[in-house]
């Protein structure tokens, strides 16, 4: 990286506009002497009042000051900043400026922080007082607070893209806010936990190693870390600067998606990979590998006006359509794609962990697949029929084909019917039908229903599979085909509009046209009167 | 210059912008006119960049806005009839914010800075916070900001909203100053009256289509015709003699007014004009006044048949 490049940071108007603003002496003062009165009221505490100073406890006290400071204050003050500029219009007048797009991003994302991370440099110095004086010492003082500076990095940046996805600016300040808090807290005490993992693995004599399995390979545990919070830096970061440079684009491409999916799936099972013989741990690399790629749908699929865009422009360049990666493409091949990715991954993870194992069964697979397909197919096909109502549309159509028969189920559940049956109806729901064809299917049918008479258990788990797998698959190919004909017809209707458009440019062309000057027609009338 | 080629804009599933087609040269001062939702703004968003349009071809000082955006911004400022400002900032933070972003240099930010307090008047105001500025004075320290980087082309969209008579004033002498200087300007605004005293062109849109376009003065001789003479004379018992006398020019049209004051359409130039008041005199008229009615864009945007004006 050359000095040039190095500009972004140390002369970012954005960045050196939030110092100023941030970093006015009496408030910023203030704050200071609030946290510094927080962690001396730390060591206090424990060195003098409980005399247990260096017992690791006032550490993680300090641990979590530093993660409120960095990640639900910092991301807080992202979130209201961008929504304000946001709110106010002056974020497009950063847009419509010379600035780089990801000038605007790292100005918003490392400057609207910035009393937070002074706040934060406060409280290093007696987290370090508390490290030296324990068992963690300095080196691993240094080992805990850079991780805990890039999740800091992390949940500012996903508060920062949260604020620019959301539709409504001032909405997107509260919900912005909202999802980081509880982003933050969710991620805050596993992180804890973690770091008492690390420093666990550190300096536990008793022949624990200090590295972390990753495909089976031993990785040391802080190039994990790195690994790991990277890719999640790398991937939000980008998402970021794409929604800096118009409001209107896609936080993600179709290939970038495609790339953020697959490194995911080779991050989980890469993590899960050494957990043999493990069901549950099948089932997570399902569930995560799977959401994820329902999340990423919609970034992806495109509007009406998008999609004529796309067409017109192409047509315009002598082409039928655009090409399938266009941003203005529909998203049919992608999400073709994303399934696969699934596919492949929920496979690996079925084949290495379980093998043949008995009772086990790849239906798990199957759904996971159609379940992709019949979001991002059915969420495209609404997008191109309903137009802004599709989105609504298509969620109504989730909730009574996902959510009403687990809603059946659980109640089936609750009046105590025969296991069987809601088994079945919970595996229409694909929410359920992944747990029960991948473990509670196998486990629970093929054990227990071999006392129903008239009804062997391997008939009655193929019930449950059939259940699980028929409806997605019915569905996602009903969608596959609407929306193979939607876009024909969409085709037809804007290639008719061009036509109407110009033939219309042409008259407009021409009425347009001054033509020779005429006395007005009133002046002969009056001559001959 | 300002060159606009077959611009659509859609939003969903509505055409805001159809087909526009626009020139405005250096130095010419653009009055872009219609009524509420005849896709002005759209098309003022679209050429700086905060809409991408659907096709279409955009140039800002001969620079495609779609190939090279970055170059392209350099070129424009964008004004809006609503100033979003940084409230946490002093007014020179505030322009200086905006000085780094278009890449003034840093040797010359401070002067470029307070050279553009000073032209919207607002130097005293320099380290007063942007939270205690009134509307008007916010609406300066915009113009200011737009100005700072030295834009090619800059767009206006209802600038003088919330000024007091002294801002409009000055917003008016420094869009002439602009203009004078090889700037394009193309600027929207519901107050005609005003727009008439600096604009040098005019194009009036309607339903997202440019009705027409063009230097003011043939605007009006296309639209309104013949041009309407206004001729005063000292004695108001000479009106019959003045119209039969008018009936005789073969280039006047019906002669409408009362008494000693009165108005008619006139096909000829300067030329005939001048005839024509000669042959006045040479027939008895003792003439007060006579010189051609100047129409304003209000007369021109309502004989376009734009109804809406709010």
């Amino acid at each position: 990286m050359n000095g040039q490049a190095l500009r972004v940071f140390w002369d970012n108007p954005l960045i050196i506009k939030h110092l100023r603003s941030r970093l006015r002496p009496w408030p910023t003062a203030t704050w200071v002497v609030v946290t510094v009165l927080g962690c001396m009221g730390v060591v206090w505490g424990y060195q003098v009042a409980f005399g247990s100073f260096g017992s690791g406890w006032e550490m993680q006290l300090i641990l979590w000051m530093q993660i409120f400071l960095i990640a639900v204050q910092g991301g807080y003050q992202i979130s209201a900043a961008v929504g304000g500029a946001r709110e106010s219009g002056i974020f497009e007048y950063h847009r419509i400026s010379p600035l780089p797009p990801s000038w605007i991003a790292l100005g918003f994302l490392l400057g609207a922080p910035a009393r937070e991370w002074v706040m934060f440099a406060v409280t290093v110095p007696f987290a370090f007082l508390a490290a030296s004086q324990s068992d963690i010492g300095p080196l691993g003082f240094l080992q805990l607070e850079v991780p805990l500076v890039l999740l800091g990095v992390l949940i500012q940046g996903l508060s920062l893209l949260v604020t620019l996805l959301m539709r409504k600016p001032k909405g997107a300040t509260q919900g912005g806010a909202v999802a980081l808090m509880v982003f933050a807290i969710a991620f805050s005490w596993p992180f804890v936990n973690l770091m008492g993992m690390i420093t666990g693995i550190l300096y536990d004599t008793e022949g624990v190693s200090r590295t972390l399995p990753f495909f089976g390979l031993p990785l040391h545990w802080f190039l994990f870390l790195l690994l790991y919070l990277g890719s999640a830096i790398g991937f939000t970061l980008t998402a970021v600067i794409r929604k800096a440079r118009s409001d209107r684009a896609h936080a993600l491409s179709k290939p970038l998606a495609i790339a953020c999916l697959a490194t995911t799936s080779a991050l989980v099972l890469g993590a899960t990979w050494d957990v043999r013989g493990n069901q549950y741990a099948v089932m997570t690399t399902l569930y995560v590998v799977s959401s994820w790629a329902l999340l990423l749908v919609p970034t992806i699929t495109v509007d009406r006006a998008e999609y004529a865009r796309g067409l017109k422009r192409a047509w315009a360049a002598g082409k039928r359509r655009p090409g399938i990666w266009s941003n203005d493409a529909s998203a049919q091949w992608a999400i073709y794609a994303l399934a696969s990715i699934v596919a492949l991954a929920c496979s690996i993870s079925w084949e290495v962990l379980l093998g043949r194992a008995r009772g086990s069964s790849s239906a798990c697979v199957a759904v996971a697949f159609f379940a992709v397909a019949l979001v991002g197919l059915g969420l495209q096909y609404a997008k191109l029929r309903l137009g802004r109502h599709g989105p609504t549309a298509f969620g109504v159509f989730l909730f009574l084909s996902w959510v009403v028969p687990l809603l059946v189920g659980v109640t089936l559940l609750s009046a105590r019917v025969s296991e069987w049956v809601y088994s079945i109806v919970l595996a229409a729901s694909p929410i359920t039908g992944l747990a029960l064809t991948c473990v509670a299917g196998p486990m629970l049918l093929n054990q227990r229903l071999q006392t129903i008479p008239g009804i062997p258990a391997i008939e009655a788990g193929d019930f449950v599979r059939l259940a699980a797998i028929g409806p997605t698959l019915t569905f996602a190919c009903v969608f596959a085909f609407l929306l193979v004909a939607i876009q024909r017809r969409f085709d037809q209707v804007v290639r008719k509009a061009m036509t109407k458009q110009e033939e219309g440019t042409a008259m407009l062309a021409t009425a347009q046209n001054p033509g020779p000057f005429v006395v007005p027609a009133s002046k002969e009338q009056a001559a001959s009167g | 210059m300002i060159r606009v080629r077959g611009l659509n804009v859609d939003y969903d599933d509505v055409r805001a912008v159809s087909g526009m087609a626009l020139d405005v040269p250096a130095g010419d001062v653009c009055g872009l006119i219609g009524p509420n939702g005849a896709g002005k703004t759209t098309t003022m968003r679209a050429i700086v960049g905060l809409i991408e349009p659907t096709d279409g071809l955009i140039e800002v000082a001969g620079v495609d806005m779609r190939e090279r955006p970055q170059d392209a911004r350099r070129l424009v400022a964008f004004m809006p009839d609503f100033a979003p400002l940084y409230e946490d900032l002093k007014v020179w933070e505030f322009l200086d914010l905006f000085a780094a972003s278009y890449f003034v240099p840093k040797a010359t930010r401070r002067e470029a800075v307070d050279r553009h307090l000073e032209l919207v008047g607002l130097t005293e105001k320099r380290d007063a916070m942007v939270l205690t500025l009134s509307r008007g004075m916010r609406q300066r320290l915009m113009l200011a900001k737009s100005l700072i980087h030295g834009p090619k082309v800059l767009l206006l969209d209802e600038p003088a909203s919330g000024m007091d008579p002294q801002g409009r004033i000055d917003l008016k002498n420094v869009l002439k100053q602009l203009g004078a200087q090889g700037c394009s300007v193309l600027i929207s605004s519901h107050i005609l009256a005003e727009m008439t005293e600096f604009c040098t062109s005019i194009a009036i849109m309607e339903r997202g289509r440019l009705v027409i376009a063009g230097p003011v003065e043939s605007i009006r001789q296309r639209i309104m015709g013949a041009a309407v003479y206004e001729l005063v004379t000292v004695d108001a018992t000479q009106r019959d003699q003045v119209v039969r006398l008018l009936a005789d020019d073969p280039l006047t049209g019906p002669v409408e007014g009362v008494d000693g004051s009165l108005a008619f359409p006139f096909a000829g130039g300067p030329e005939q004009a001048s005839d024509l008041l000669a042959a006045l005199i040479a027939g008895g008229v003792r003439v007060a006044s006579f010189a051609p009615r100047r129409e304003g864009l209000e007369g021109l945007f309502l004989k376009v048949g734009a109804k809406e004006l709010s």
